[in-house]
C-alpha cells in the first residue's frame, strides 16, 4: 500500500497532464466551431440580401432606359417651346425619377441591411467568446461594402449591382482572436507555456449557377502552433 | 527478539514478497500509463478527424487532408497504428472515417460534417 501511495503523484501528474491536453482540445475545437458557424450564418443571410439585390437588377435596367427616353422627350419638348409638350415631357420625367429614386431606396436599404448583418454576428460571436477570448475579436472586411457587388453604371441613380471581380475574396466573413487555452489549474505557470492560441475563420459565397449561392468555407481548420 | 537462523531462513520470503510489490506495481503504473494513453488518443483523434473535415470543407483536396491527419496523429501517437483514414467529400457533405489500433485495443471514429450541420451550431457530432 505504501508503495502504491508512492506512485499517487506520478498518477496525479498524469492525469493533470491529461486533463490539460483534453481542456486544450475542448477549447480549440469550441473556439473553431463557433467561428465557423458564425462565418457561415453571416453569409447564410447576406446570400438573401444578394440574392434580392441582383433581382432588383432587370427593374433597374428598365427604369434607367425610361430615364434615357424621358429626357429625350423632355430635350425635344423643349426644343418645340410648346408649353404642353413641355409639361407632359417634365411630368414623365418626374415620374420616371420618382419609381428611381424608390427603386435607389429599396438598394440602399438591402446594403444597410447587409451591413447590419455582418456588424450582428460579429457582436454574436465577441459574446460567444467572451469566456475564451484573450484578444478583442477583430472581422477585418475585404471590400468597402457588406456585399461584394459594385454598381454599373456607377453613376446612375438606379445602377445594376453585379458582383465583384473576385467576389469569393472580397464577400468573405473573415474572423480573427485569440484563445486562452490555460486549463483552470495553475499549469501556465508550471512550465511558463505560451497558452494562447491564434484562431482564424473565413467564409464566404459561392454561385452555382443561377440564382443560387452557396457557403464556401476559405478557412476553418486551427493551426497546429500558437501563433 | 527471534533467533539468528530464524531470521536467515525468513530473508528468501523477502524477496518474493519485495518481487510481489514489484510486480503489482509494474502491472499498476503500466495499465495507469496505457489507460491514459488510450485515453489521450481518443481525444487526439477526434480532434485531429475534426481538423480533415474543416480541411476538406476547405477544398484543399482528398489526398492533403489525409497526409495532414496521418502526419498529425503519428506526432502524439507514436505507438500504434491509423488502419482505416478515409476522408471524402461527396455532395456538398465532408466523411471522415478513422481506425486506430494498438495492442489489441481500436477506437473508430466515423464523423461528418455540411454546411447545415454547421449553421445549426451541431457541427461533428
Amino acid at each position: 500500500l505504501t508503495a502504491l501511495l508512492l506512485l499517487l503523484p506520478l498518477a496525479l501528474g498524469l492525469a493533470a497532464a491529461f486533463g490539460a491536453a483534453v481542456h486544450v482540445l475542448r477549447t480549440k475545437s469550441l473556439a473553431q466551431s463557433l467561428c465557423v458557424r458564425e462565418a457561415a450564418a453571416t453569409q447564410e443571410e447576406l446570400a438573401v440580401s444578394l440574392r434580392e439585390l441582383i433581382a432588383l437588377n432587370p427593374t433597374a435596367r428598365r427604369l434607367r432606359r425610361e430615364r434615357e427616353r424621358a429626357e429625350r422627350h423632355w430635350r425635344a419638348a423643349l426644343a418645340t417651346e410648346v408649353p404642353p409638350l413641355i409639361a407632359a415631357a417634365r411630368a414623365e420625367l418626374a415620374a420616371v425619377t420618382l419609381a428611381q429614386l424608390r427603386l435607389r431606396q429599396k438598394q440602399s436599404g438591402l446594403l444597410r441591411e447587409a451591413e447590419t448583418i455582418r456588424s450582428n454576428h460579429t457582436r454574436e460571436l465577441a459574446a460567444r467568446l467572451r469566456r475564451l477570448t484573450v484578444s478583442p475579436l477583430q472581422a477585418p472586411m475585404r471590400f468597402n461594402r457588406a456585399l461584394a457587388v459594385t454598381p454599373v453604371p456607377p453613376a446612375s441613380l438606379t445602377p445594376d449591382y453585379l458582383p465583384a471581380p473576385g467576389f469569393e475574396f472580397a464577400q468573405q466573413q473573415r474572423f480573427l482572436f485569440r484563445v486562452d487555452l490555460s486549463p483552470p489549474w495553475p499549469l501556465e505557470t508550471v512550465n511558463g507555456a505560451d497558452v494562447r492560441q491564434a484562431v482564424e475563420c473565413s467564409v464566404s459565397l459561392r454561385n452555382e449557377g443561377g440564382k443560387k449561392w452557396d457557403i464556401d468555407i476559405l478557412a476553418a481548420s486551427a493551426p497546429s502552433k500558437s501563433r | 527478539m527471534a533467533p539468528l537462523h530464524a531470521i536467515a531462513d525468513r530473508r528468501g520470503s523477502a524477496v518474493i514478497e519485495a518481487a510481489a510489490v514489484a510486480g503489482v506495481l509494474v502491472v499498476f503504473t503500466a495499465g495507469v500509463l496505457m489507460t491514459i494513453y488510450i485515453l489521450f488518443a481518443r481525444a487526439w483523434l477526434q480532434y485531429q478527424s475534426e481538423q480533415a473535415l474543416y480541411c476538406l470543407a476547405e477544398r484543399r483536396g482528398t489526398a492533403a487532408c489525409r497526409s495532414l491527419l496521418s502526419a498529425r496523429a503519428r506526432a502524439l501517437l507514436p505507438y500504434g497504428n491509423l488502419t482505416t483514414m478515409d476522408l471524402r467529400a461527396e455532395h456538398g457533405r465532408w466523411i471522415a472515417e478513422v481506425r486506430w489500433e494498438w495492442q489489441g485495443y481500436a477506437l473508430h471514429f466515423s464523423k461528418r460534417l455540411t454546411p447545415a450541420l454547421i449553421l445549426r451550431n451541431r457541427a461533428l457530432p
